[in-house]
């Protein structure tokens, strides 16, 4: 069956990953055959037919009148401010793993590992059920702060219009911190002792090991994690934003995702829910093109 | 050619085993004391247990039906019901969306009647046209039953896809109820320590209940109250609360649109509605301290146990006095009674002879066996036992037969919707709450006439339960407002519109309106619970107007005018039906 040796490795070997391939073309491509709802005026239960064929109607629909731009506008600006600041605080993991790294006491370092990692498996149902209990109007927050007179009348918490950014980009963060520290503590678990050895013989107290020897080695895992979340910058997911909108904080905290859910799931209105969505891979795939070209240019590597 | 044939001879083989079986009469249902069982159940083969799923707009309880009802289901036709309750699942509208786009809504199911009609089009209901007359408790509503499906999109002569429920037998015009679906309801002793003040408008119940959050801050447990709780997650096109009190000013919200007692029709979004007048009474209320503050971020549960925890002190819906009114609480006043404003005009539907906009059918999924015990378990669910089990309980648990051969509450009746009432372990064991009958609609409603008694099978109008509930709060009452009850009250001081219930299907949304609907209907909900915490009147109307610009945006003329002419078809009928 097979001419020599060689060969045979080859079929052996792409077995193996026919599985992966596999799971991508039915997970990842099969669904694009959804992208032919965006054309048609789909209603269930009613079935799809070739009458019900719109072309780029609903594409169009979105920014028909001054009111769906300024929505369309208020939602992006929330997605890119939110993931904008989820970028921009994306080396606070590194730094977390660096320090935690520097910890000597083993006990308590695995417990601050522990204690940050386990928020990630709770669902953010769970985090809302908490934020609730503690922030309601008799809630901890409220009685801690009336107890010590600090207030007469309850503040409501989650109701709250201000600074809806920042208390969200908190909860992601007291969510993913040890979490996403855990690849940089694996990186730097893989620098060479050697080199440590060689710069303490050389004089280097920590702060310098760290800053010329730590960092400097991290730096390639932070890019790589850059550009995936580059590439992702779209979808900053809709759980969180769907748990703790309200009719207060929506203007904040309103992102694509959220929107297109409630879009969709509101009004059985899918058509124009995958038009967003189509649009969506496409500006993220440009994005991601765009990061790996930027990669290429400043530091002459690239992950495509 | 030869499935229907085999369909055929099932049938004939069926209908003439029911046909022995009425004659010969069933043993069971003698064997439980009812004595009522008249309906064609039981002529089947019981012996395999069934469990059906049941989609349900109604229900506010996911999973299998348990407690004393379930029992019951077992007795009597040997089922179990498995409860699917879009309400709970949190997003009732996608649940409802993937189920049917998945092809199977379940094997029985209920449903507004403009989505039956959208899943009869889709072929997800069977039609049981042919069977269904055969059943002769279903049958005393045949009147009704093809009314509603002649009116149907692409039905044909002699199809039946879909059951209306809360029928009754008592004429379309007929309004038999002793209370109005909304009026302001507050506690007796409460309002009596406040001066028992007239109330010229709203204005002057916010400061009785200002008044009475004041003499009283907290329940007797200490908990803190507030006169007025809301919740959010009722909301639809508008927030639900205030479309129940529009009703106080003789209007009623349908969608995008207001329709009055006098039959005239306008936008939700007219400033001289009763939506705006009503949204603003939340907001001065909310000016005057007495909204509680978790309003917005609270759900239903978190409401109704405040309601039950006396730290509540304004109801509307006359459902509500259930969570607080007995007998007890009447003698010692404090149960909540209905109080008049004088410039309030209530609007009130007459009883729902047609039924109430809710539909029941079966899945077009089921096997011909499951059809039948289906069938049956419909037929059992309007006859006698059924809706006496329904509307109160298991005789002689909750209620008894007296010496005039009436029925009468037992002490756990009386209290079955007031406290912990525990359910004997032979009639399977819980309590009263979680036993009852989770599907939550009524083919037939409390007011028909239990043909046992020629009493309503609705407790509330046995001639017992009336004299035991006469009270100091009822006798007081009486006194105050010369009236023996609301509905003759309002009737004699001219203060309501009671308009004829009319049932019909009516046109769904096409894709442009309902995305337009849906958009708007977030922007109307988010921006009047935002006005409900205005700072002040200015910004109360600043709010409003831009409210209504961004609707302008949204498509809102294309929602009103949908609605508009959706629904001068029911006035037109309700003009037709009052000649």
């Amino acid at each position: 069956m097979f001419k020599n040796k060689r060969e045979k490795r080859a079929f052996i070997n792409f077995l193996l990953i026919a599985p992966f391939i596999v799971l991508t073309l039915v997970f990842c491509y099969y669904p694009l055959y959804g992208w032919v709802y965006a054309f048609f005026d789909y209603r269930p239960p009613r079935p799809m037919t070739i009458d019900s064929f719109v072309g780029f109607k609903w594409f169009k629909s979105l920014i028909e009148s001054d009111v769906k731009v300024k929505q369309i506008v208020s939602v992006l600006r929330n997605t890119f401010v939110m993931s904008g600041i989820t970028l921009s605080t994306s080396w606070i993991p590194m730094l977390f793993a660096v320090f935690l790294n520097e910890i000597r006491n083993t006990k308590f370092r695995k417990f601050v590992q522990t204690a940050t990692t386990l928020p990630n498996f709770i669902s953010w149902v769970l985090v809302y059920s908490i934020a609730f209990s503690l922030f309601n109007s008799t809630g901890m927050m409220n009685s801690f702060l009336q107890k010590l007179t600090l207030i007469d009348e309850p503040i409501l918490f989650l109701q709250a219009s201000d600074h809806v950014w920042l208390t969200q980009w908190l909860w992601l963060t007291w969510k993913n911190l040890g979490w996403a520290a855990i690849m940089y503590i694996s990186a730097i678990s893989s620098i060479d002792e050697e080199m440590y050895e060689a710069a303490r013989v050389d004089g280097a107290n920590r702060w310098k090991i760290i800053w010329t020897i730590t960092i400097p080695n991290l730096l390639p895992t932070f890019f790589v994690l850059l550009m995936i979340n580059i590439g992702n910058f779209l979808s900053n997911g809709m759980e969180q934003y769907y748990v703790f909108h309200n009719a207060f904080n929506k203007e904040y905290i309103q992102v694509l995702d959220l929107y297109v859910f409630n879009l969709a799931m509101g009004s059985g209105s899918y058509s124009i829910s995958v038009a967003i969505s189509m649009l969506k891979s496409i500006v993220s795939l440009a994005l991601l093109f765009f990061a790996n070209g930027v990669s290429k240019m400043v530091r002459g590597e690239s992950i495509l | 050619m030869k499935n229907s044939f085999k369909k055929k001879v099932l049938a004939t083989g069926l209908t003439a085993a029911m046909t022995i079986a009425a004659v010969t009469g069933c043993g069971k249902g003698a064997e439980n004391g009812s004595g009522t069982q008249t309906s064609g159940a039981g002529a089947g083969d019981h012996s395999e247990e069934m469990t059906f799923e049941v989609y349900d707009v109604a229900a506010n309880y996911q999973g299998e039906q348990t407690g004393w009802f379930g029992w019951v289901l077992k007795d009597r036709l040997n089922i179990k019901l498995n409860i699917i309750a879009p309400q709970v699942s949190g997003d009732a509208s996608q649940l409802y969306q993937t189920r049917v786009a998945s092809g199977d809504l379940g094997d029985i199911v209920l449903l507004d009647n403009a989505d039956m009609q959208d899943c009869i089009n889709a072929g997800l209901i069977m039609d049981i046209g042919d069977e269904i007359w055969n059943y002769p408790n279903l049958s005393k509503y045949k009147e009704q039953i093809e009314a509603f499906n002649g009116n149907l999109e692409g039905a044909s002569d002699g199809s039946v896809f879909a059951i209306p429920l809360e029928m009754n037998s008592n004429g379309p015009t007929d309004y038999v109820e002793n209370t109005v679906s909304s009026m302001p309801r507050v506690r007796w002793d409460y309002y009596v320590e406040a001066g028992s003040p007239e109330l010229k408008t709203t204005d002057d119940l916010i400061d009785l209940l200002k008044t009475i959050q004041e003499n009283h801050p907290t329940n007797d447990d200490g908990d803190k109250a507030y006169a007025i709780t809301m919740w959010p997650d009722w909301d639809g096109t508008s927030i639900e609360n205030v479309n129940q009190l529009t009703k106080w000013y003789g209007e009623e919200v349908n969608g995008s649109v207001l329709i009055s007692g006098e039959n005239t029709i306008r936008p939700l979004t007219d400033k001289d509605g009763a939506y705006y007048k009503m949204l603003k009474f939340f907001f001065q209320a909310q000016m005057a301290g007495i909204v509680d503050p978790d309003s917005a971020t609270q759900d239903w549960n978190s409401a109704c146990d405040k309601m039950r925890g006396s730290r509540v002190y304004l109801t509307w819906n006359n459902w509500m006095q259930g969570f607080t009114n007995t007998p007890a609480n009447g003698e010692a006043r404090k149960n909540f009674v209905p109080l008049p404003i004088d410039d309030m005009n209530v609007f009130q539907t007459s009883d729902s002879y047609y039924g109430d906009g809710r539909v029941i059918g079966i899945g077009s999924g089921v096997t011909p066996e499951e059809k039948t015990r289906i069938l049956e378990f419909l037929d059992w669910y309007c006859s006698p036992d059924g809706l006496q089990t329904q509307h109160v309980g298991i005789q002689d648990v909750m209620y008894t037969v007296n010496a005039d051969g009436k029925y009468e509450l037992t002490e756990a009746g009386l209290n079955r919707f007031t406290a912990d009432v525990e359910i004997p372990e032979e009639y399977g064991g819980g309590n009263f709450t979680d036993g009852n009958n989770n599907i939550n609609q009524w083919i037939v409603a409390g007011i028909e006439t239990n043909p046992e008694t020629g009493e309503t099978y609705s407790s509330d109008y046995w001639a017992s339960y009336v004299e035991l509930n006469t009270t100091a709060t009822t006798k007081e009452w009486e006194e105050r407002f010369g009236a023996k009850d609301e509905v003759e009250y309002l009737k004699a001081n001219d203060k309501a519109d009671f308009v004829p219930w009319i049932n019909m299907s009516l046109p769904s949304d096409d894709t442009d309106v309902a995305l337009a609907r849906s958009q708007c209907g977030k922007e109307i909900c988010d921006a009047s619970w935002r006005m409900v915490w205005a700072t002040s009147e200015e910004e109360f109307d600043q709010m409003w107007d831009e409210m209504v610009t961004t609707l302008n945006g949204l498509g809102w003329e294309s929602v009103v005018a949908f609605d508009t002419e959706k629904y001068q078809a029911v006035i037109d009928a309700r003009i037709a039906a009052m000649q």
